[in-house]
Parts: C-alpha cells; sequence; structure tokens
C-alpha cells in the first residue's frame, strides 16, 4: 500500500507537469484543427471503434477521485487541443470504466504479464521491421510524436505540438523538453532528423517505415525542441504516420554505436526498457521508472504498473491457446477463428474481436490480362460471389461481409457501397453474355477459348488456401474456371510482381485512406509494386493525389467516397471480408487490456495483474 | 585405429564442400528473389528492389559469391542473414543447444523405450506380449507428430496441468516434445531391435551356449543382445541425425526454437547464409556421427578391426 502511495503521490506531482503541457498543446489548436474536425467525423458514428476495441480504454485506478480527475482533466484539454468534438473522448472513456474496475478494484503494482505472439520477426527496430508484432512491441519501447486515440483525433505523445502547413507539405513539431533516452540522454529534435534521414537510407532497407515516410524531402532543426519535416508534394496522412511508432524517433548516439544491433538491443522512450532478447523465443521488457509521457488517454502518465513483460513466439494457434488455458500465458493474439468458440466457452477466458481499419480480404484483377481486362467480365466476379457463404465456410462466420475498399471502421468509408454488388448469379451469367462468354457446357467460351483466370495466392497461408478453394467451386456456378495456383512465398512473389496473374489475393490493414488507394490504385505502384491490379488511370491518379494534399477534412471524406465509388465501378477488386485481431486473455488476472482502434497494438501501460 | 582416424577426418572435407556446393546451388535454383521476399507486400520501386539487392551482396556472380562464402567460412565467419542482420554463427549458438537437448532426451526415451519393446516382443515370440508390443510399435510409426503432440498437451498441460505446453527452461519443459519426438524413433527401433534379436536367437553359437549349461540371462544378455545391437547401434546413429534436423514440427508445436525450423524458415524467406551455415553445420554432426557408430562397432564386436 505504501507503494501505491507513493504512486499517486508522483502522479499527482506530474499530474500538473501534463496539464501545463496540454494546455501549451490547447494554444496550437487552431493550427491543427483540421486534423481535430478529423476526429469528428472518424468518431461520429455507431461503428465507433475504440468502443469494440478497448474493454478497459480508462479503469480508475486506487487513489478513486484523484485518479478520475486526472483522467476527466487530461481527456478534456486533449479535447481541446485537437478542437474536435467531445464525442470521440467520450466514446473513448464510455465503455471502460465500470466494467474493469468493478471487477477489478485497486490497481496492483508489479508483476510480470506474458503475451504470445504468433510469428518470428525480422529485426526490434519499428523504423526497419516489415512485421506488424514488432509494431506492438515497439509501442511500449519507443512513443510516438503524437497518438490517436480515435481514428483522425490527434493528442500528444513526444510532440506537445504541430503545425501542418496550408499546402500539407510541412509539419513543424515541439518536443517535449521532459523526455529521455533509456540511455539518459534527452530527446532532441536532432533524433527526429537522424531517425528519418536513416529510414530513406537504402542501406538500411527500411520498408514500411520507409512507406510511411512518404515523399519526404528532409528535416531541419532550427531548436533543439523544433523539428520542420518537408515533404516534395502534399502528404496529409503524415501526421497519421507519426501516430505510430514506426516513425518514432531513436537515439542517434546508441544507434551509431550499435548499427544493425539496435534491432536486438532497442533503446527509446516508451514506459518499457528491452531487457532481453532470445531471437525467435521471447522478447523481455522491464519498466521505465522514469517514464512520465504517457499519453493522456490513458489514466495515468506516469511509469507502468507492470514490472515487466514478456512476449513469448508461439508459432503454433493451437499451443498458444493450450499455452492460455493452462495459465503459462497471461494474453494471446492470433486466436485461430476456429478457436473462437472454445475461447467463448471458458469461463476464465475472454475475447476482444476487433475490426482492422484499412481495407480487408480481397482479390485483385490483373487488368492488363485477359480475360480479366473487360469490365463485363470483372463485373460478374463481383456479383458471381457468395460473400456470406464464404465468411461462413473460411472463417467461422465471425467476420463481417466487406463491399468497398475500406473497412467500415476507417475514416471516410461509405456505407452506401454495400447496395452495389449484391450475390446475383444471374446477372453474373448475363454481364458475361454480354461480354461474349457463352456458355458451352459447364465452361464459358469465346471464339473457342474457355473462360479460364489464374488465382495466385500464397500457399503457406491456409486463409488463401481456403479462400481459393471456395472461389474455385463458386465461380465453377457462372462457368468461370479459376486455376488454382498455391505457391511458396518466394514463387509467388516473382509470379505476381511480373504479372503472371488473372487474379490474387491482398489483405491489407492500414490507418490511413491513402495506405489503401496508393498502394491499389496508384500507377507509381503499378509495375511490379503493390498495384498488382496493374491499373492505371490519370483520373484516379490525380484523385488520390488530391485527397492526400487536402487537410480540409470534409473535402477530404468526400474525395476518398469518389475513390470507393470509382474504384467500385470500375470493380478493380472484389473485397470479402472485414478482418478482425481477435485477442485472449484470462480475465480474472489480466485487469485493464488496452488495445488501440487500430487494433493491431495492445498498450499495457495501464495494465495491471490480480493476484 | 589413428590411421582410419586421420582417413576419415580428411574424407570429411571434401564432403562437406560438396554439401555445400549442393546447398548453395540449390538454393539459387530455387525460384524466388530474396531482396523480393524481403521487401513483401511493401510499396517498392524497381529501383529500390534493386539498391536492396546490392546491399544483399546478391548481384555479384554466383561463383564470386560463393567463393566469398567459403573463403569467409573457412575463418569461422558464416556471414549475416539477410532477414535480421544477425551473425549466422551466433544464430545457430543460440539454437545448438536447444536442438542437441531435445534430440538427445528423445534418442534416450527411443532407445530405452524401443530396446525394452523390442526385447519383450523378441524373448516372447509369438505371444500375447509380441503383439501388444507390435501394435504398440505399429501405432507409434502411423501417429502423425502433431497429432501425438497436441494430445500430450491437451492431457498433461490443459487438464492436469502437470507440464508446460510450450518449451520452457528445464526438464519439465522438454519432456513433451521429448516424448512426442521420441515416438517414431522408439517404435523403428523396437521393431528392429525385435527382427535382430530374433534372428541372433536362432544362430548355433547360442545353441552351444546353452548346451554348455549357461544360465537363460547370460545367453540373452551377453551373447544375444550384444550380437543383436550392431544393426541397432547403426540405426540409433543415423536416426540422431535425422531428429538434429528433422524436430521441425516438434519445434514449432512446442515453439522451441532449434536449427530444423531455422532452416525450413530460412528456406522459405531465401535467406541464403543462414541455410548455408544450418546446413553445413548438420552436415559435419552427422560425420562425426556416423564416425563414432562406426568406432563403437569395435566395442561391440572385438571380431571388427577398424584400420
Amino acid at each position: 500500500m505504501a507503494q501505491l502511495d507513493d504512486l499517486m503521490a508522483t502522479r499527482l506531482g506530474r499530474r500538473v507537469s501534463r496539464r501545463t503541457v496540454l494546455r501549451g498543446g490547447a494554444l496550437a489548436g487552431a493550427s491543427i484543427a483540421a486534423f481535430g474536425l478529423l476526429a469528428a467525423c472518424g468518431g461520429d458514428d455507431d461503428d465507433e471503434p475504440t468502443a469494440t476495441t478497448a474493454p478497459a480504454a480508462t479503469a480508475t485506478t486506487g487513489g478513486g477521485a484523484e485518479a478520475t480527475a486526472t483522467t476527466g482533466g487530461s481527456g478534456g484539454e486533449a479535447t481541446a487541443t485537437s478542437g474536435s468534438s467531445p464525442e470521440p473522448t467520450a466514446t473513448t472513456a464510455a465503455p471502460a470504466p465500470t466494467a474493469t474496475t468493478a471487477a477489478g478494484g485497486d490497481v496492483e503494482m508489479g508483476g510480470e504479464l506474458i503475451y504470445a505472439l504468433g510469428n518470428r520477426f525480422d529485426t526490434l527496430d519499428p523504423t526497419i521491421t516489415t512485421f506488424s508484432d514488432v509494431i506492438r512491441i515497439a509501442h511500449h519501447i519507443f512513443d510516438p510524436l503524437v497518438w490517436q486515440p480515435t481514428p483522425g483525433e490527434f493528442i500528444p505523445g513526444l510532440a506537445t505540438v504541430w503545425e501542418v502547413a496550408e499546402t500539407a507539405d510541412q509539419y513543424t513539431f515541439t518536443l517535449r523538453d521532459d523526455v529521455t533516452f533509456h540511455d539518459g540522454s534527452p530527446l532532441t529534435a536532432d533524433a527526429i532528423k537522424f531517425t528519418y534521414d536513416r529510414i530513406i537510407d537504402p542501406d538500411t532497407k527500411s520498408q514500411v517505415a520507409f512507406s510511411a515516410l512518404g515523399p519526404y524531402s528532409g528535416t531541419e532543426v532550427p531548436d533543439p525542441q523544433t523539428a520542420i519535416v518537408s515533404f516534395s508534394r502534399p502528404y496529409a496522412p503524415f501526421l497519421n504516420s507519426v501516430s505510430s511508432t514506426i516513425l518514432a524517433p531513436l537515439p542517434p548516439a546508441v544507434v551509431e554505436e550499435l548499427g544493425f544491433d539496435f534491432g536486438i538491443q532497442p533503446v527509446g522512450t516508451g514506459p518499457f526498457m528491452f531487457d532481453s532478447y532470445q531471437t525467435d523465443t521471447q522478447v523481455r521488457l522491464v519498466k521505465n521508472p522514469n517514464y512520465t509521457w504517457g499519453p493522456g488517454f490513458l489514466n495515468h502518465q506516469g511509469p507502468a504498473y507492470l514490472d515487466a513483460i514478456t512476449w513469448r513466439i508461439i508459432p503454433e494457434g493451437a499451443t498458444r491457446l493450450a499455452a492460455l488455458q493452462s495459465g503459462e500465458i497471461h494474453m494471446m493474439q492470433n486466436v485461430p477463428t476456429q478457436d473462437v468458440a472454445t475461447v467463448e466457452n471458458d469461463s476464465k477466458l475472454e475475447i476482444i474481436n476487433a475490426v482492422l481499419p484499412g481495407s480487408g480480404w480481397s482479390m485483385m484483377n490483373n487488368v492488363t490480362r485477359a480475360p480479366n481486362d473487360d469490365l463485363n467480365v470483372r463485373k460478374a466476379l463481383q456479383y458471381g460471389v457468395d460473400k456470406e457463404g464464404l465468411i461462413q465456410v473460411v472463417w467461422q462466420g465471425l467476420y463481417k461481409v466487406s463491399t468497398s475498399p475500406l473497412t467500415s471502421v476507417t475514416f471516410a468509408f461509405d456505407p452506401s457501397t454495400a447496395d452495389i454488388y449484391t450475390y446475383d448469379p444471374e446477372m453474373a451469367g448475363q454481364l458475361l453474355d454480354e461480354a461474349g462468354w457463352t456458355l458451352n457446357g459447364n465452361v464459358r467460351e469465346k471464339d473457342g477459348q474457355p473462360l479460364v483466370m489464374g488465382l495466385y495466392y500464397r500457399s503457406d497461408n491456409p486463409d488463401f488456401v481456403a479462400l481459393a478453394t471456395y472461389l474455385q467451386a463458386q465461380y465453377a456456378e457462372i462457368g468461370i474456371q479459376i486455376e488454382l495456383n498455391g505457391l511458396a512465398q518466394a514463387g509467388y512473389f516473382d509470379a505476381v510482381r511480373a504479372g503472371e496473374h488473372n487474379l490474387q489475393f491482398w489483405w491489407g490493414p492500414a490507418t490511413d485512406p491513402d495506405g489503401v488507394f496508393r498502394v491499389f490504385f496508384h500507377s507509381s505502384n503499378a509495375d511490379g509494386g503493390t498495384n498488382r491490379n496493374r491499373y492505371k488511370s490519370a483520373e484516379m491518379d490525380a484523385l488520390i493525389d488530391e485527397a492526400a494534399g487536402t487537410t480540409d477534412v470534409e473535402r477530404r471524406r468526400e474525395l476518398y467516397v469518389e475513390l470507393q465509388h470509382k474504384a467500385l465501378e470500375e470493380a478493380i477488386m472484389v473485397f470479402f471480408s472485414e478482418p478482425s485481431e481477435m485477442y485472449a486473455y484470462q480475465k480474472d488476472t489480466v485487469m485493464d487490456p488496452y488495445v488501440t482502434w487500430a487494433a493491431t497494438v495492445p498498450l499495457f501501460h495501464n495494465t495491471w495483474l490480480k493476484s | 585405429m589413428t590411421r582410419f582416424l586421420q582417413q576419415r577426418l580428411a574424407l570429411a572435407i571434401p564432403t562437406i564442400l560438396l554439401t555445400s556446393v549442393v546447398v548453395f546451388l540449390m538454393l539459387h535454383l530455387i525460384p524466388g528473389d530474396p531482396a523480393s521476399i524481403y521487401v513483401g507486400e511493401n510499396q517498392a520501386t524497381p529501383e529500390r528492389l534493386e539498391a536492396i539487392r546490392e546491399q544483399m551482396g546478391l548481384n555479384r556472380p554466383l561463383y564470386v559469391q560463393y567463393a566469398d562464402y567459403v573463403w569467409s567460412a573457412v575463418r569461422g565467419d558464416l556471414g549475416r542473414s539477410l532477414q535480421n542482420d544477425q551473425p549466422v554463427t551466433k544464430i545457430i549458438r543460440e539454437r545448438l543447444p536447444n536442438t542437441f537437448k531435445l534430440a538427445a532426451a528423445a534418442m534416450v526415451i527411443a532407445v530405452i523405450l524401443g530396446v525394452a519393446l523390442g526385447l519383450l516382443a523378441a524373448l516372447k515370440h509369438n505371444t500375447w506380449l509380441d503383439t501388444l508390443s507390435m501394435s504398440v510399435a505399429l501405432l507409434g510409426v502411423s501417429m502423425p507428430i502433431f497429432w501425438l503432440a497436441l494430445l500430450l498437451i491437451l492431457f498433461f498441460s490443459v487438464r492436469l496441468q502437470w507440464l508446460p505446453a510450450t518449451s520452457q527452461p528445464g526438464l519439465k519443459g522438454l519432456i513433451l516434445p521429448a516424448v512426442s519426438l521420441a515416438m517414431l524413433s522408439a517404435a523403428t527401433l523396437a521393431r528392429l531391435v525385435r527382427s535382430s534379436v530374433l534372428e541372433v536367437l536362432r544362430q548355433d553359437y547360442l545353441t552351444t551356449a546353452r548346451a554348455k549349461g549357461l544360465p537363460g540371462r547370460t545367453v540373452i544378455l551377453r551373447h544375444a543382445v550384444r550380437n543383436a545391437l550392431i544393426p541397432v547401434i547403426t540405426v540409433i546413429g543415423l536416426q540422431f541425425g535425422s531428429l538434429l534436423s528433422g524436430a521441425v514440427i516438434t519445434e514449432t508445436i512446442f515453439a522451441r526454437p532449434g536449427l530444423g525450423k531455422l532452416v525450413v524458415d530460412s528456406i522459405q524467406n531465401k535467406d541464403f547464409p543462414t541455410v548455408q551455415g544450418a546446413i553445413l553445420i548438420l552436415a559435419t554432426i552427422y560425420i562425426v556421427m556416423n564416425l563414432l557408430v562406426v568406432l563403437s562397432y569395435a566395442l561391440i564386436d572385438p571380431r571388427i578391426r577398424l584400420g
């Protein structure tokens, strides 16, 4: 209890400084009003992602009144900062306190949380990794410049204030002056310049962070707390990019000393410090006792409650679940859909089913390859698939149907897209007839050629295999013969980059629509890049670029709605389902787990273990 | 004996070199570009792919890459992984103890179980014990490892909560993986021991031994089993080698990072240096195991002289 009193004392002390910082942010409210509005847009519908993804966003801590005051205070201020409607903040806080606090009671300090991941990864350097699991860990070792508690709502992180140029090609960040890296060195704006310059250096081999930096052209550091980041063209998604630790500032001196070994012993500013890493086995982090700069949407900003977190890598889903059931681990991710019922029936376990923003499970048409170059054929593929049935077969009915390039929890998602294509095999048949493909026996023909499409996918992914098999049977019903080409990843990448496919699958979570439309449809990604539709249209490019350069939120939303309809009219891709990230945890032990709306990141800063 | 050892060791060098050439060429023959895999589904222009290829050193002619690899390997440097930039020697050093412990534990279980079942079946030939032992062996041969492993986890970890489901330091974490890995070898050994012992039991010298009035126990242990062991030892040696490299499924299910899983993961990612390094080590272990097997013949059967 003495420990807890200490904690409360330090927290009260820190609350003041936190408020001061937030007030600083509020002054800059005008300059970022655009993004504040975005917050209101993102959070105004019933599908508010936080509601589903964060069962314990802000639980009350031991201090009762004090703690609530802190939460309310920072929450309110944060809303003022971003100049948005109070709605998002209200939603963030709403689902949490009652459930967990009632069950949880007083916060217990200490303990080690054991969390299981499903896959091995490359490096713990968030600016180099290509694995989202690393970002989950990195959110504890590092801090982002800004936080995004709900889609489009930005609140201070390492930066207290940020200013976006009207032209969206220059961002000025003012950093907190009290932040230190785990090695004791202070955080300065040089770290931002160093980190970003390093990301674009080809020797760094950065992929995800490199994409997130977009048309980066350079950073200026007029004084130690100010970084001016510039772009060669308007880049409105940047604030979204820096709300993830993939662009977290790294300590320059440490990185220079360690080189690539920074990836096995990272040093950041986050609430947990790196302790040990056994490749492909586990990563252990310990509490950073000096941490005082936690995000405003959590109920405390000081040091984490947990002493340590161990992230174990357990590749086999059944084993992961068994380890959870037997109490070896506290929480796991990637619950296989076939095991969801088992978890739901286990009274000791709780499941979090969080729809991912961005884009769902989908299929790309190679529009440069016959017969998929024909719009009517592509439309037939849209009408010819029973998505409900597909989701039942492949994912035990647990996912939602997808009707747009964006999932329903993404900014600018247009619900009216649901009416564009419904399951209608007769219509599909008519369209194929119009295109000149007529039935001869079971397979359609044109000029003596059968209607065959090569579907390419990675055979090491069971979801892809099940999808492919289902589609083969479905499309056979309308006279299309699907040729299955399940390949190992090496052969797969070679084939689809070269454009040998008629069809190929995609799965693309993202937090900003630009990360969907540019990746799928922009001509700059069409030749061997991610736009394996190989779709090129000046009109589409112009729309995507305009949206990326628009800071006006309503205008930006309109552009993305237009883009959704354009992509569907051209029937470039078939969208099947909205994927979820499934987490399971021991509900009597793990208190206040928090999963961000982006659903790829659990935050354990606020989490504690009940004995 | 010394001469024999020298000869065998000298022969090992070309074997290892040949293995490295074959592995090197095969990896380059499999379709797929490591840079392309590294980039994955991320946005990358052809120029950027080229830059990554350059950085990985994949733009040089094959013979240059190979010569460079051999020259470094001779100096004890197996290169760095293309996936995580870690030295391959370090990656292997981390995994080798895991793999050895698992293989050794599995081998011990397999030998005890296999020899016991085999002997029982042979000595109680054509009785219900024989049938039972061989049925158990048949089950062991035909039961897929992943299924057995999951059953063991469900029963001992989830239901009884006696043993951990995933590998943890210490003996407790080793039991389930070792048992599931051992079953196939145990079953193979049981069948081999049975037929080998049955064959020896029919030999004239055993009749002689019995005729001399030696007690049954001595006849069996000193004369029959010892002679029946030669083929069994050969198989044990080979099995140990394959347990080292072939524990992929066990390693995956029990979340044990070992050499087998490393090789498979690295082949999928076309991580040339790691695959080459791991296979080099495995090939060396195989050669050493074979040598030990041959040497052990001389110990068991005085008629065999090495030289």
